[in-house]
């Protein structure tokens, strides 16, 4: 690469570029050795409340309703809603397929029990012993498009 | 068959050879902001300490913020990189199974681990990374655990597929 420097001098400078090409070799490598190409993501999650806590004042109105959704390790999920007035326990069964969780059945539950009760905004997720956490993660994520506000249970 | 004789004037070759590296150059230039753009600019380090396969998840789209990060690997429970407590197939020993689901070892790394943040000491949130084939008895016992240190907003570091 050259250039012309001053007006009218004619004259030719060569730029070096070694040094420039051995700085980009050497930032390159590092780059390239220290690069992460996996694109990581979070899926948030709280974690509900276990043990007895206090409990409620006698004037605090009715018991707010709770959401918990059990999945077995067979491919079944279960799906609890307990409190209101009048003290409701209602639970819905979502059946497997393939010996899978149906998690489009699923949503669409959820999707019903939300018109049903609208004030219903958290869902807690518990699991069989023996469920692996791929699993668990995907349900939440699942649970998630319809559900945002996702508890585990611990 | 007798070799054809070439009569042309011999060319001479020139001497002086200038590399040309003006283009090398430019591809170098290309390469180096294409990986400083993809560098990740955060200081957390979320790559796993420990031997483990993260799950993958479709379209996760959470950003992993900087906290406390707890690794369940096979073998091992890693809280901010120290070994917690070792696990059998990821499985406690006995001696782990405390009251209330907590592993006695876990709670209290996670409680020395709240006392060196800086004061009010609420941050709640907590990283967790851990093996996909973890058994939910292990990861619950673990969860349990950070509840009982306060760590309740747990962030699940998994791999998206877009």
């Amino acid at each position: 690469m050259s250039a012309s420097v001053g007006e009218g001098t004619g004259q030719d400078v060569d730029l070096n570029l070694a040094p420039i090409i051995d700085c980009f070799t050497v930032l390159i490598t590092y780059l390239l050795v220290t690069a992460s190409f996996l694109s990581l993501a979070s899926v948030d999650v709280g974690v509900s409340a276990t043990g007895s806590g206090d409990p409620p004042p006698p004037d605090a109105g009715p018991p707010p309703y709770i959401m918990s959704i059990e999945a077995k390790g067979t491919g079944f999920l279960s799906i609890h809603v307990r409190g209101g007035a009048k003290s409701e326990d209602v639970s819905f069964e979502v059946a497997a397929t393939n010996g899978r969780w149906n998690t489009d059945q699923l949503n669409q539950r959820l999707g019903e029990i939300q018109n049903r009760w609208p004030t219903l905004q958290e869902v807690s997720v518990s699991a069989d012993a023996e469920v692996v956490y791929k699993d668990i993660v995907q349900l939440i994520q699942s649970v998630k498009k319809t559900m945002p506000k996702v508890f585990i249970s611990g | 068959m007798a070799a054809k004789k070439s009569f042309g004037k011999k060319k001479s070759l020139p001497t002086d050879v200038a590399l040309q590296i003006t283009s090398m150059a430019d591809i170098f230039m290309i390469l180096l902001v294409f990986l400083l753009k993809n560098y990740a600019v955060s200081m957390t380090n979320i790559a796993p300490t420990a031997h483990m396969t993260l799950p993958e998840v479709e379209k996760a789209q959470g950003q992993v913020k900087e906290s406390l990060k707890v690794e369940i690997a096979a073998d091992t429970v890693l809280v901010d990189q120290k070994l917690a407590v070792r696990l059998n197939r990821f499985q406690f020993d006995a001696n782990e199974m405390g009251d209330n689901g907590v592993s006695p070892s876990v709670l209290k790394i996670l409680k020395d681990q709240r006392t060196l943040m800086p004061e009010p000491n609420l941050d709640s949130a907590l990283v967790v990374m851990a093996d996909q084939k973890t058994p939910y008895s292990t990861l619950k016992r673990v969860v349990a655990s950070a509840a009982q240190a306060g760590f309740v907003d747990l962030q699940l570091v998994v791999v998206s597929n877009e």
